[in-house]
């Protein structure tokens, strides 16, 4: 197991030598504001199934029922490896990541996001030029399904709870929304890692927040990564009374990662748009400052 | 007598940023494998700990069951008594806490605080849930059987299946015409990959 991952390792050390020879990215110049350190994948829904590989590993059906963006081969066996094997529909081809979180119904009918979601990859801590790439093979639950209206509104990672035309702030569903609108969430993963588990017991603590007031990891979890922020839209306006998510009321939303980048690839964007402070697409490409040049080809692949 | 030099202090800050380097240069740090070869795997434990409370939450449902369900219902609170006994010993040797990680969860087959509420509002509802908790736990022994490692819990969970399989045909027999046939179907006994809605 260690040989492998040291391997592993000693791979994705050789990759970034390699992007860092390929890749030429101009530094942020001294007088450039720096407004932004982040970087989105762009991923669309793949399946809706009753599987968590997560927290019911090798039990398909052991869920409830959770909306699947990205690599459609994610089922309740996936592993770094199975993922790796599959296909995505994110727009960075090279990221064959699993991303989920509980369904959406209005009453029993199923509602399905209808174009590429964004997930942001960026800062939570202050120094953002301190930002490392995600290990490989990391996996964690973000949020809970039993948290309680009172713990939604006052996670670290809430941002406006639930949205809808003007309506933001709302710690569980909003009772209506404009027709034709749509009913957005977004919230912060955790962003410092303990430097030493892939996963833990409960799923979630070998991660944990920057400090609040600082921006800075704790001790405990020292180790920087990209802050993942699910940005979903959901398609059901009007009457919002029979809103429901799979795991129960607006509070109990949550999400969970796998990461199956390719180790430089990843580096590249994180290198470029998180740590070199910009406000890049899924190419690594900040339309603002396109003299600073993308980290990524034309293909949204890294030039090899 | 001999005397062994000691290292000229320019020398140990030399080194000492030699280290750093090399600290530096490392790759990310090698996450450590997991603990000690358990024979429990993820799937082993995942399982044990969604039995528990599925067994568990159902028998408050069970005590509310209509004369005609009776003695079947207390057939069933007895062997799931039996089974709960021997997922909390297979928890104990798993190293496992007596901590619920489904508590409050809504989720198929497993009877929540909601539910037992409506239940006792309308017993009417009793046989479907019955179902569905016997549908569901049958598919999770199947899932710890393809892809759990420990032979007791693999061993259990056969038995657990069996049993489930048994207990279904039992409580079709015992509420002829009730199940089954209005009933929206939240979990198909054969499969669970039919319930897979794929957007193309």
């Amino acid at each position: 197991m260690s040989r492998t991952l040291r391997t592993l390792a000693a791979t994705a050390a050789a990759g970034l030598l390699a992007t860092a020879l390929t890749v030429v990215t101009q530094p942020a110049q001294a007088d450039e504001l720096v407004t932004h350190h982040e970087f989105q994948a762009n991923c669309s829904v793949t399946a809706h199934r009753p599987d968590d590989p997560i927290v019911f590993p090798g039990l398909p059906g052991a869920s409830h029922m959770h909306t699947f963006l990205g690599n459609s081969s994610t089922n309740a066996s996936s592993t770094t490896a199975s993922l790796k094997a599959g296909q995505t529909n994110c727009k960075t081809p090279d990221d064959k990541s699993a991303y989920w979180f509980p369904s959406l119904y209005n009453g029993d009918q199923l509602v399905v996001p209808d174009f590429p979601q964004v997930i942001y990859y960026k800062s939570g801590i202050l120094k953002y030029q301190e930002v490392r790439s995600f290990p490989a093979g990391i996996r964690f639950v973000v949020g809970s399904p039993t948290a309680t209206q009172e713990q939604f509104r006052t996670a670290p990672g809430a941002v406006e709870g639930w949205e809808c035309g003007n309506s933001a702030h709302n710690w569980d569903f909003p009772s209506y929304c404009p027709p034709g609108s749509q009913l957005n969430v977004r919230y912060q993963a955790p962003s410092c890692w303990n430097g030493r588990d892939l996963d833990s017991a409960d799923h979630k603590s070998h991660m944990a927040y920057p400090d609040r007031a600082t921006l800075v990891c704790p001790a405990t979890h020292p180790v920087p990564v990209p802050m993942l922020e699910f940005k979903i839209a959901f398609p059901v306006s009007g009457d919002m009374s029979r809103v429901r998510l799979a795991s129960g009321r607006g509070y109990t939303w949550h999400y969970d990662f796998m990461n199956a980048w390719d180790g430089p690839t990843l580096q590249a964007l994180v290198s470029h748009c998180v740590n070199g402070g910009l406000q890049c697409d899924p190419r690594g490409y900040d339309q603002y400052k396109p003299h600073r040049g993308a980290a990524l080809g034309p293909d949204y692949r890294l030039p090899r | 007598m001999t005397t062994i030099p000691s290292t000229p202090g320019r020398f140990r800050a030399l080194w000492g940023a030699a280290l750093l380097v090399l600290a530096a240069c490392a790759p990310a740090p090698t996450p450590a494998p997991p603990a000690p070869a358990s024979p429990f795997n993820a799937t082993d434990t995942a399982w044990i700990q969604l039995m528990i409370p599925m067994n568990e939450q159902l028998l408050p449902a069970l005590a509310l069951a209509p004369p005609e369900l009776a003695p079947f219902a207390a057939e069933l609170a007895e062997s799931h008594g039996r089974e709960l006994a021997q997922l909390k010993r297979l928890r104990e040797r798993a190293g496992l806490s007596g901590d619920n990680p489904h508590a409050g969860h809504q989720m198929p087959g497993l009877v929540s605080e909601a539910d037992l509420a409506g239940l006792r509002l309308d017993p009417a509802g009793l046989p479907a849930k019955l179902r569905e908790h016997l549908e569901q736990s049958a598919l999770l022994a199947r899932g710890e059987q393809d892809s759990g490692a420990d032979r007791e819990t693999r061993d259990l969970a056969a038995s657990i299946g069996a049993a489930r399989a048994a207990q279904t045909e039992r409580l079709a027999a015992a509420t002829p015409g009730h199940v089954g046939q209005h009933r929206r179907n939240p979990t198909p006994p054969d499969r669970a990959d039919s319930r897979v809605v794929s957007e193309s």
